[in-house]
This record gives C-alpha cells, sequence and structure tokens, in this order.
C-alpha cells in the first residue's frame, strides 16, 4: 500500500516540522503569523475536498468561519456557557447551517453554484453586520475569552500554536484518509461523471451534501478557535474579500491536494509579513495568481512538484482541461 | 403614504435598476457569445464611471469628451481581457473560467485603487441638480438623463442584434457555437466583440450612474452581483430579461429600503437572487430547457 | 414477443418527450433473464433514450417499466444501480481523475461497506473491505485483460482499452442487468471480436443479462438471442436476428424506401 506508507511519511514528516518550526523562527511574532496560517490551512482543506475532489465551488465559505467564530464567541462571553459547549455549538451551528442551505444549493452547477454561495455569503455577512445587539456589528465583538479546555488555559501564543497545529494535522490525516477510501472515491467520480457515479450507485446529492458540510464543519471549528485566540471579531474577516482570498489559496496549492491545500494558506498568510507594502497591492497579487495558475498552473503549486519530480504528494490529479 | 412617495421609490429604483440593466445586459451579450459568466462585468461599470470622473478632471476636457473617451477606453480594455485571458483558455472547465475572471476582477480593482486611491468620487451632473417637480416627488434631471439613455441604447442594441449581419452572427453563436462556425461566422471574432460591446455598455453605465450614487474602487462587486441577479430575474440568456430584471430589481430594493428598512435593502437582491435560483432559476422570461440527452 | 414471465427487465408501452418531440413512442421491450437482447435502429431512432429511460436518467411520460418483478420508474438513478441494473456509455464516462484500479473500485461501491468513521480512522474492517473491493476489481480487470495496467491513470489507455476499462467497472458492481451502450463505437475489427467474446462470456460465465445497442450488425447478429429494431421512437419489428434480418420494414428503415416504388 504505497499510497498509504506515502500519507504516513508525508503526515510524521509534517507533525515533525509543525514541533520544531518555532525554535527555527528568528522571532517570537511569526508564531503569531503561524497560528494564523494553520487555521486558514483547516478551512483550505476542507474546500480543497469540496472544489478540488468534488468538483463543487463555493465563494462563500468565510460566512462558516464567522458563524463558528461568532457562535462560540456569543455563547461563552454573552451567556457565559462552558468552552466545550462553545466549541460544540460553534461546530454545530456551521453544520446545521450548511446543512440547510446546502440541499437547495447544492442542486444548482456551475455559474449559478457559484452565484448562490456568493450570494450567501453576502447575506451572512450583513447579517453579522446588521444584528448589532447579538454581535456587536461592525464595531465587532470583544471580551472573548482564550480557550480552556479540561482546566488547561492555552494562555501563551506557543500554546496555541501547538493546539491549532495539532488540529491541523488531524484534518490533515481525516481528509487523505477520507480520499483513500469508497468515500473519496465516490466524490472524486462525482467530479468527473455525474452520470457514471449514480449509475455505479452512487447517490449524487448525498455525497455533495456531505462534503459541504464537513467543509463548513472544519471552517467551523477554525472558527472557534480564531474567536477564542484572537479575543476579538468583526465582520469585515468573514467577508467576501476573505471567502475570495480562500479560494486564491486553494487554487495556488493546488485544488486537488491536500497537501497543496496546506501549502496554498500557509504561503499567502506569511507572505504579506515580507512584502511591506503588500496590502497595497494584495488585490493585484490575489489576481494575478488567479489567472495564472488557471493558464498555466490548474494544478497549482503541488501539481507543478509533482511534474517537476514524479513524486506526487498525497494528491491526484484534478481533470482541470475537462 | 402619498403618491408622491411612491413615486420617489419608483423614479429612484428605476434610476439604481437602469446600472443593474446596463450590467446585466452586460452579462448576457457574454454569456449568449460564449457561455462564460464574467464575474468582471460590474468592474466595466467602475472603470467607465472613475475615468469619466478622471478625464473630466484634466484640463481642457469637458464632461461629454471625457465620458465618450472613458467609454472607448474601457471598451478596449474589455478586449485586451479577452484577448489575453479568455481566449487562450476558452477550453476550460466551467469552474476554471469562473476563477479566471473572478481573478480579473480582482486584478482590475486592485489597479484602480493603486491608480486612484480609495475615496468616493463624484461626476459633474449632465445638466444641474435642480430637482423637478413631477406630481409632487422631487427627481433629479440626472435621472431622466439615465433613463433615456438606457433607453435609447436599449433600442440601439436591439437594432443591432436583429438587422445587422454582426449583430445576427453573435446571436447564431450563441444559439449554437459549431453551427456557426461552419456556416463561416468567425466566433472567435464574435467573443471578442461580444466582450467589447459589454465593456461598452458597462462603462456608459457606469458613466451614467457616477453623478447620483458617486463611484469609488470598489463599487464593483457589488452591482457584478445585482446585475447577475437581474439576469437570473429576467431569465439567463434573455437581453430584453436582462434589462427589465434590473428595473425590476432596482425597484424592488428602493421599496424595501423605503418602506422596510435601508440597512438590510442589499440582503434583500441576494434573497431574491436565491429564492429564483432554488425556485425558477429560469427566471421570469427564460424558457425552461429541454436539453436533448 | 418471448413471454413475460421469464424477463427481467420489462418495458411496457413507454413513452418519451423532450419538449416537442416524441424520442419514444409506446415502446415495449423484453430482456429475458439470461440472454443477449439488442435493440438496433438507425442514428435517432432512440436507442440510447430506451436506455436512459431504464436507468433514470431521463423521465418517462408514460409507460411501466418493472425489473425482476418490481417497479422501478419511480426511482432515482443512482437506486437503479443498487438494485442491480449497470450500464455503459455511448460516449465513454471513465473518471479521468483516476487510475484504472480505481475506476473498478469504485464501480463496487455499492458492496463496499464500512462508514464514515471507519474510513477516517482505518479500522480492521475499513482495511478488510478496501481489500476485497480491490481483489474484487482486480478480478474484473484480470477478466478484461488489463490487469497490469492496474496503476495508470485511466486516461493513459488507449481508447479500447478504454472501453473495456468501463465494462470491467460495470462488471464490479456485480449487476444482475447490464445495458451496454454502443460499445463497439470506435473499435477496430480485431478489438471487436474480442469484445465480442467478451459479452458472450459475460452471460455465459457471469450469468448476466445483457440488453445491447449497437450499430455493428455482425456483432449483434452473431451474439444475439433476440433482436428489437426500433425507428422514430416505434417499434417496427422484434425477433431473432434471422427473422429480422429479413423482415422488409427493417430493411426500410435502414436504407431507405426504394425511389421507383
Amino acid at each position: 500500500m504505497s499510497g498509504f506508507k506515502k500519507n504516513a511519511a508525508g503526515l510524521t514528516a509534517f507533525a515533525l516540522l509543525v514541533l520544531v518550526l518555532p525554535y527555527l523562527l528568528p522571532n517570537e511574532y511569526y508564531v503569531n503569523t503561524l497560528i494564523f496560517a494553520f487555521l486558514n490551512a483547516i478551512i483550505v482543506v476542507g474546500l480543497n475536498l469540496l472544489m478540488g475532489y468534488a468538483g463543487q465551488i463555493s465563494l462563500g465559505h468565510g460566512a462558516f468561519y464567522g458563524l463558528g467564530a461568532y457562535t462560540s464567541a456569543i455563547a461563552t462571553a454573552t451567556y457565559g456557557l462552558p468552552m466545550g459547549a462553545g466549541l460544540v455549538l460553534g461546530i454545530a451551528v456551521a453544520v446545521v447551517a450548511a446543512y440547510l442551505i446546502g440541499i437547495p444549493t447544492l442542486k444548482l452547477t456551475g455559474h449559478y453554484l457559484a452565484m448562490a454561495t456568493l450570494g450567501i455569503g453576502v447575506i451572512a455577512y450583513i447579517f453579522f453586520n446588521q444584528t448589532i445587539e447579538l454581535t456587536g456589528g461592525p464595531n465587532g465583538f470583544t471580551g472573548i475569552p482564550r480557550l480552556k479546555l479540561f482546566g488547561y488555559e492555552f494562555e501563551s501564543d506557543l500554546s496555541y500554536y501547538y493546539l491549532v497545529g495539532g488540529v491541523l494535522t488531524l484534518v490533515v490525516l481525516f481528509s487523505l484518509n477520507l480520499i483513500d477510501s469508497k468515500l473519496g472515491r465516490a466524490l472524486r467520480a462525482i467530479h468527473t461523471s455525474e452520470k457514471a457515479a449514480q449509475v455505479s450507485g452512487i447517490d449524487i446529492a448525498r455525497f455533495k451534501l456531505f462534503i459541504f458540510v464537513l467543509s463548513a464543519a472544519f471552517a467551523g471549528f477554525a472558527g472557534v478557535l480564531y474567536a477564542h485566540y484572537l479575543g476579538f471579531v468583526a465582520p469585515s474577516s468573514f467577508g467576501f474579500h476573505f471567502s475570495v482570498t480562500l479560494i486564491v489559496m486553494s487554487v495556488l496549492g493546488g485544488m486537488a491536494n491536500v497537501w497543496g491545500g496546506v501549502a496554498g494558506a500557509v504561503f499567502l498568510t506569511v507572505l504579506p509579513e515580507f512584502l511591506r507594502a503588500f496590502e497595497d497591492i494584495e488585490s493585484i497579487i490575489y489576481g494575478g495568481i488567479l489567472i495564472v495558475c488557471v493558464m498555466f498552473l490548474p494544478e497549482g503549486i503541488a501539481g507543478g512538484i509533482t511534474k517537476l519530480t514524479g513524486f506526487r504528494p498525497g494528491g491526484r490529479k484534478a481533470d482541470a482541461e475537462k | 403614504m402619498e403618491l408622491s412617495s411612491y413615486l420617489q421609490f419608483f423614479i429612484s429604483g428605476l434610476t439604481v435598476g437602469s446600472a443593474y440593466g446596463l450590467t446585466a445586459l452586460g452579462f448576457t451579450i457574454i454569456f449568449n457569445t460564449t457561455g462564460v459568466i464574467n464575474f468582471a462585468q460590474g468592474e466595466f461599470v467602475m472603470i467607465g464611471g472613475m475615468l469619466s470622473v478622471f478625464l473630466v478632471r484634466l484640463p481642457g476636457i469637458d464632461l461629454l469628451p471625457a465620458i465618450l473617451l472613458a467609454v472607448a477606453i474601457t471598451t478596449a480594455i474589455g478586449a485586451l481581457i479577452e484577448r489575453f485571458t479568455i481566449r487562450p483558455v476558452k477550453n476550460a472547465s466551467v469552474i476554471n473560467l469562473i476563477i479566471i475572471t473572478i481573478g480579473v476582477s480582482i486584478l482590475a480593482r486592485g489597479l484602480a485603487m493603486l491608480w486612484w486611491g480609495k475615496d468616493t468620487f463624484a461626476l459633474p451632473h449632465f445638466s444641474g441638480i435642480t430637482p423637478i417637480n413631477i406630481l409632487g416627488a422631487f427627481i433629479l434631471p440626472q435621472s431622466l438623463w439615465i433613463l433615456a439613455i438606457t433607453l435609447t441604447l436599449l433600442v440601439i442594441l436591439k437594432v443591432f442584434f436583429t438587422h445587422t449581419i454582426f449583430g445576427k452572427g453573435m446571436l447564431a453563436c450563441s444559439f449554437d457555437r459549431k453551427a456557426a462556425w461552419l456556416v463561416g461566422i468567425g466566433v472567435e471574432k464574435m467573443v471578442l466583440f461580444s466582450f467589447m460591446i459589454s465593456a461598452f455598455v458597462g462603462a456608459v453605465g457606469g458613466a451614467i450612474l457616477a453623478p447620483i450614487t458617486m463611484t469609488s474602487f470598489d463599487v464593483g462587486i457589488l452591482l457584478g452581483l445585482k446585475g447577475f441577479a437581474a439576469c437570473i430575474v429576467g431569465g439567463l440568456g434573455n437581453p430584453f430579461g436582462a434589462a427589465a430584471g434590473g428595473l425590476i430589481l432596482g425597484v424592488l430594493e428602493s421599496f424595501g429600503a423605503g418602506l422596510v428598512s435601508s440597512a438590510y435593502k442589499d440582503a434583500i437582491t441576494f434573497i431574491i437572487l436565491l429564492l429564483l435560483l432554488f425556485i425558477k432559476p429560469s427566471g421570469l422570461f427564460g424558457r425552461a430547457d429541454t436539453e436533448r440527452v | 414477443m418471448p413471454k413475460n414471465n421469464h424477463a427481467l427487465l420489462s418495458c411496457q408501452g413507454v413513452t418519451v418527450r423532450f419538449g416537442g418531440v416524441t424520442a419514444l413512442d409506446h415502446v415495449d421491450f423484453l430482456a429475458p433473464k439470461g440472454n443477449i437482447t439488442s435493440i438496433i435502429g438507425p442514428n435517432g431512432a432512440g436507442k440510447t433514450t430506451l436506455l436512459n429511460a431504464v436507468t433514470g436518467l431521463v423521465g418517462t411520460t408514460g409507460g411501466a417499466i418493472e425489473f425482476a418483478g418490481r417497479d422501478i420508474a419511480a426511482l432515482p438513478p443512482f437506486r437503479r444501480g443498487l438494485a442491480g441494473v449497470v450500464r455503459t456509455f455511448q460516449n465513454l464516462e471513465i473518471f479521468s481523475n483516476m487510475s484504472v484500479l480505481e475506476n473498478v473500485m469504485t464501480g463496487c461501491h455499492r458492496h463496499v461497506r464500512y462508514s464514515m468513521l471507519d474510513c477516517l480512522f482505518k479500522t480492521p474492517r475499513y482495511r478488510r473491505e478496501e481489500k476485497r473491493c480491490r481483489d474484487v476489481a482486480g478480478e474484473k480487470l484480470t477478466f478484461m485483460g488489463l490487469a497490469d495496467k492496474k496503476h495508470l491513470p485511466a486516461t493513459d489507455l488507449p481508447f479500447g482499452s478504454q472501453r473495456l476499462l468501463e465494462l470491467a467497472r460495470a462488471l464490479a458492481a456485480d449487476p444482475e442487468l447490464l445495458l451496454l451502450d454502443e460499445p463497439a463505437a470506435g473499435l477496430n475489427m480485431k478489438e471487436t471480436r474480442n469484445l465480442s467474446r467478451i459479452i458472450q462470456r459475460i452471460t455465459q460465465e457471469l450469468k448476466i443479462t445483457i440488453v445491447l445497442v449497437e450499430h455493428d450488425m455482425d456483432l449483434v447478429m452473431h451474439i444475439s438471442d433476440r433482436v428489437m429494431v426500433l425507428n422514430y421512437g416505434r417499434t417496427i419489428a422484434e425477433g431473432t436476428p434471422k427473422e429480422v434480418q429479413k423482415n422488409p420494414d427493417v430493411v426500410t428503415a435502414y436504407l431507405g424506401e426504394d425511389e421507383d416504388e
């Protein structure tokens, strides 16, 4: 089972890297950047499963990130619920929302699906902005307690880093296992030929919904971790701009590749730290990346590496030229 | 509530609706010729408005030449976009095409922000700002300009598509590209033209609306979305439906903002869009698709 | 018409309309168990539409479709696949984002039994079922002569082998009824002969009932037990291959009216 060995090797290497990285960094500040990078990676891995493997699209995934963040924040800060409840509620709300939205939305395809998910993202953003009593509105929601589980409070940046790194490793592990199973094959089948998939007994609607909800769960989970790290959330972090950033990360890393998703997310989260004028030219870079990748590198960084070295880092060739 | 208030909502709805309609028309023209939804359509509107603002500020350039020049430049930009980002990947999957046009849209916005900054700008009204009193409602002259120009543009396009060879060729492409190609219609040229016409229509919309709604580097996003919503309302692929859809959406939004809540007015459009997509994606005037399996 | 009581698939009065076009007009069709029943007819006669109707990819505006005595007309396509009705496609529909082996393993889908939790944690049940699936897939590939190409990307195979791959995938589902939509299209003579042998082996060794839609007359006449002829959505003849070949209506349908008559 060489595929399994490759995955195991990759995961071990990654886990070691996560363990050791903070001590290689010149400045403790970068740990903070890596935390955000890993949070984004958690979402993008889910998005890759949805877009690269199952062939769907979501231009509004920031909504689920926001739902997870706000739900847990409100549950713990406003209602004083224990952290565990906040965590569960945050993910649950994202999951339920995705389920309800997904049923009608995933019947759509192509442009209609893209626009519907975009619309949902915008509606969520408007909701976060306007329900001021609940969410604090445009000024944001403050006073969110630091994450505390089983009595241990993740006070320091370093401890939070290891928490998020651990969650990411688990998420990657689960995603790789998912792909390498009948569920993964069903998803990939749906991507290339819905007709043939149905004939093989695959319930298309149910699978699309499943992967949509799963990717929303990842995003919701990341949202909870985000809220309890930053202590503060605002609608602007979850709007169209962020949803598009997620897409750029996914495309850059390689949509049909789990490790690609991690790479894309980390690269684009870390990049602004090194480009001082980044904020001004961010849109130009993102737009350029999308155009260049689709035209020349349909499988992103991961695809480029595969072509150069022949080594396939835990992904499958996406049908980008269909 | 008095008639004059209703009339006010109605007219302001038609005004904004014209912009939605023109944007929607741009979507439709490109969609009909290529099957692609150009996510960057809203940016044509933005560029038309922004360029007008900056050209008019240059010494020696009056309002009308500024607008004409802005529209011409935007049309050229539309051609460039087609030539360099769409034509090379014309056989890509739908998702990839969506991503490329999103990329173009972001890039355009980024460049606009770099050149012109983040401020909001106003274009001078075409014939002054003294409101005209119609049945108790106060209508800005610019609103009348908007409606008149939009209507004229619609008529010109209608004539173009039904009475000129080029226009008929583009319609042929929308029905069956291969057949059109087989009978000697230069499909590539049609595609280029469709982008240029869409850019033209969008830019005109941007220029005529800028005096009332102001313009800035990021007006494109929301306009694009609402323009698309208008397309769906009217039935994707139907130019008349697109324009009508835009007007309907503008009026609904205006009444919604006036009677219900102005804060949620954007949400109204999206909820309408979602409901339509879920229930009747073929819109008000579209045909239900009967596809040969 | 053969007697109904042994028919695995029974279509009665099936009508399909697209907008203004009547693609199938009250078509009766029987596929007796263990037989190879073919459907032939000129282009546009409605052959693929009939297969689409049976597999549920197209809705019917009238008529009944019964499989193994059960009315399946209301079932969504994937449920018919689960019930044991499997097909191949005229325009190849292999999964281009998977390897050859994975394509066939996907065909096994309905027989692989584990839950999401099993695959997330790679439990012993997952390993067991995956191995079984891989073995079955390997078996079907061997049957088709493609075993040595297991790990290649499916798109690397030449066209003829891709057709066999799709067939292997269909077999992996362990169907009772196999519908083949122009499987010989695009194949050369040698490949067609190979295909002919394989189809016969499927019926004889694997005891699978086959419905074959084809244009290749040699193939059809050589291996079919019975043949039905469609034209303009209507049945114009039905019988053994010899009977059908001699039927004047069939000859007219294919060759057109003689202008002098």
